[in-house]
């Protein structure tokens, strides 16, 4: 499937439960990690333009980890935090860290995106059969829209919209709240690759 | 103000102003008269249209694309003279630094480059520049003055 506007409801509620497994496994590895209850936010799986993504929360100051999935299916995964809230994060593994120090911080938060990731992808893989990499994550941090615009550069050259596999994560305890945001961009021929998998599955 | 999106042409003429928020590799390329107060604005975000893999695109995605339509509205449809055009253009960064080389090179290099070569085919002089580096723009041109003004977090505003 090459154009994006031949999916169906039933294959982004597919697409929808596919992103739910995934994110449900990083939020646990987070729990893991942390020590802290994790809640996961019901996942969203939407279609828009790069421009409607882009356009909202352009200039939100955040620290992105990036990550590309190849292998049986390909994609890019993105863990966005705002930096405050990156600085929360690292700060539960490493005292006085911060994202924007250029060491540590920076180190610690891409490690954390990486065990996510890979407990989300892990997730993917044994569901789907397929065998999964990923890249070693690249971080920046910066305006939203700007660090994205680059990210999705290669997505878009197919087509102006793409497929958001969009998650919500955050931890319970009030006063010293986390959240951060997983999205999965999943490359359009590999939109095949899931839905047949999953429909073999369903069927059986 | 007049809102320039992703993949977009804008034209404004004064006391307008046209906008883009967040250029990370996207190149903004400004196009307008001084004598008469217009312009156009483009958020271009790829340097080609031959790496396009479908055949439907905005002119405004492409730099080879999105010069000579932008060309085409100032001088067809605003009635501008083509040697009265000047440009600025700003963006063009790197947000990730990484040694691992990415699957598309430097967009942002490779933007600035497509960029000024389709200026020099239609002999437009670039008065202002501010382009590369690794963090994000938000810029906005005041057809008033034909000043562009430039907003990064680290970095505060400039003028060019």
């Amino acid at each position: 499937m090459h154009n994006l506007e031949e999916l169906l409801p039933a294959h982004l509620d597919l697409l929808k439960e596919v992103g739910n497994i995934g994110a449900g496994h990083a939020a646990s590895a987070l729990s893991l990690l942390l020590n802290k209850r994790v809640e996961l936010k019901i996942p969203t799986v939407k279609i828009l333009t790069l421009a409607e993504l882009l356009n909202h929360d352009t200039e939100k100051h955040v620290a992105t980890s990036y990550i590309q999935v190849e292998g049986g299916l390909s994609g890019h995964f993105f863990m966005m935090f705002e930096v405050s809230l990156a600085d929360r994060l690292i700060r539960e593994l490493v005292p006085g860290a911060s994202v924007l120090d250029g060491g540590i911080g920076k180190s610690v938060f891409s490690e954390i995106s990486n065990i996510l990731c890979g407990s989300y992808l892990s997730a993917l893989s044994a569901l789907l059969e397929v065998s999964l990499t990923q890249s070693p994550p690249i971080c920046a941090i910066d305006m939203e829209g700007a660090i994205l615009g680059e990210g999705l550069v290669e997505l878009s050259l197919s087509d102006d919209s793409v497929i958001l596999m969009d998650a919500v994560l955050r931890n319970q305890g009030s006063n010293n709240q986390l959240k951060g945001e997983f999205l999965f961009f999943p490359a359009p021929e590999s939109m095949d690759v899931i839905l047949k998998l999953i429909e073999r599955k369903s069927s059986l | 103000m007049i809102h320039v999106g992703l993949s977009e042409i804008k034209c404004a003429e004064s006391p307008e102003t046209l906008k883009t928020m967040g250029l990370g590799s996207c190149v903004g390329v400004i196009l307008f008269s001084e004598k008469e107060r217009s312009a156009g604005m483009a958020h271009v975000m790829l340097p080609d249209s031959s790496l396009a893999r479908s055949d439907h695109f905005p002119p405004g995605k492409f730099a080879n694309t999105a010069v000579p339509e932008m060309v085409r509205l100032l001088t067809r449809e605003h009635g501008l003279s083509p040697g009265s055009l000047r440009a600025k253009i700003a963006g063009g960064a790197e947000m990730f630094k990484s040694y691992r080389p990415l699957p598309m090179g430097s967009i942002g290099k490779r933007n600035v480059a497509a960029v000024k070569k389709q200026l020099e085919i239609f002999h437009i002089p670039i008065v202002a520049e501010e382009t590369g580096a690794d963090y994000g723009r938000t810029i906005e041109f005041f057809t008033e003055t034909c000043s562009l003004m430039i907003r990064a977090i680290y970095k505060g505003e400039r003028i060019i």
